[in-house]
């Protein structure tokens, strides 16, 4: 008798999960949304002036990315280390 | 008396000789000479950095020990302006030279001090090329050499670079331009890029002048870039 009450409340309990609410999602839609923050523009402006500087790929790879850090730094306000 | 002539030529080519020999410490100031570099577009910044790097002048130091040092004078504005600051930087790192460099060419040592306080070290010697070109430089009958060199650009391909310097025998000392040493005689014009450094004054003398190589913890060049491409 207790075997078979348990077994019915089990059974009512997961029923119950199974039972649960589900909702499907028709044609989900997802929106790219841009933060155009300083950072984002001064970065822009970097690779800008880079490009006006450097047109043919010369610099080195250690010297562009000096540059590019050293520009985004200037127009954020931020104080450039200076040449010793 | 033809006889006579000729000696007292060679005394006075011995007694001057030995008087540059003697004179084994050196202080010499180079300038921009030219920077063939024209943006294709019409932009004041540019035309501000480029002015900046031209106005650019450095100092070359070697003394008897075969230590040398060569940096930038200090140009700083004394008031705080990020935009200054960074356009003076940025025509060293494009146009100039962005390090102070020392060699110990005893050891065959380099260093290179840049701004952020990292201490590079290498031990490459530069492999030039004589050729039979000269030309005078300021009363000094310079040769020409050549140096090629390969380098990862910033697109990620390799890339060769070819240092053209004229050097002047009756100068021996093996000294230069940045890190550019190594030739039978001291360089008085390098061209590097779009940028030529011209030596305007050279003051020699046998006091000697102290040069103090960087002390403290050095890396390879390999360990800097990886640093500065870390963004660290």
């Amino acid at each position: 008798m207790k075997k078979l009450f348990f077994s019915a409340i089990a059974l009512v309990a997961f029923s119950s999960v199974s039972m649960g609410n589900t909702i499907e999602i028709e044609d989900p839609k997802i929106e790219l949304s841009v933060v155009n923050n300083d950072e984002t523009t001064c970065a822009k402006k970097a690779i800008a002036f880079l490009t006006l500087i450097d047109p043919n790929d010369n610099l080195s790879a250690m010297d562009a990315f000096m540059y590019y850090r050293g520009y985004v730094d200037a127009c954020l306000g931020r104080p450039a280390i200076p040449p010793r | 008396m033809k006889k006579n002539k000729l000696l007292v030529i060679l005394f006075f080519n011995i007694f001057f000789l030995n008087i540059a020999l003697s004179q084994k410490n050196g202080k010499v100031v180079y300038e921009i000479k030219s920077i063939d570099f024209v943006p294709k577009e019409q932009n004041s910044e540019v035309d501000e950095m480029i002015e900046k790097a031209k106005k650019q002048t450095f100092i070359l130091l070697f003394n008897e020990k075969n230590l040398s040092n060569f940096e930038m004078v200090n140009t700083m504005s004394k008031e705080e302006n990020p935009m200054n600051d960074f356009l003076e930087k940025m025509a060293a790192i494009r146009f100039t030279c962005n390090f102070t460099f020392f060699s110990d060419n005893n050891q065959n040592k380099n260093y290179y001090l840049y701004s952020d306080g990292t201490i590079v070290h290498d031990n490459s010697q530069k492999k030039w090329l004589i050729s039979k070109e000269t030309k005078e430089i300021d009363g000094y009958l310079c040769y020409q050499a050549t140096h090629k060199y390969e380098y990862l650009a910033r697109n990620n391909k390799m890339k060769e670079r070819i240092i053209t310097a004229w050097f002047a025998p009756s100068l021996p000392y093996s000294f230069g331009p940045k890190n550019y040493n190594g030739l039978p005689g001291l360089i008085l014009e390098l061209q590097d890029w779009d940028t030529t450094f011209l030596a305007t004054k050279i003051e020699l003398s046998d006091k000697e002048i102290v040069i103090d190589l960087p002390k403290g913890k050095t890396i390879t060049q390999e360990e800097y870039e990886r640093k500065v491409l870390s963004g660290n």
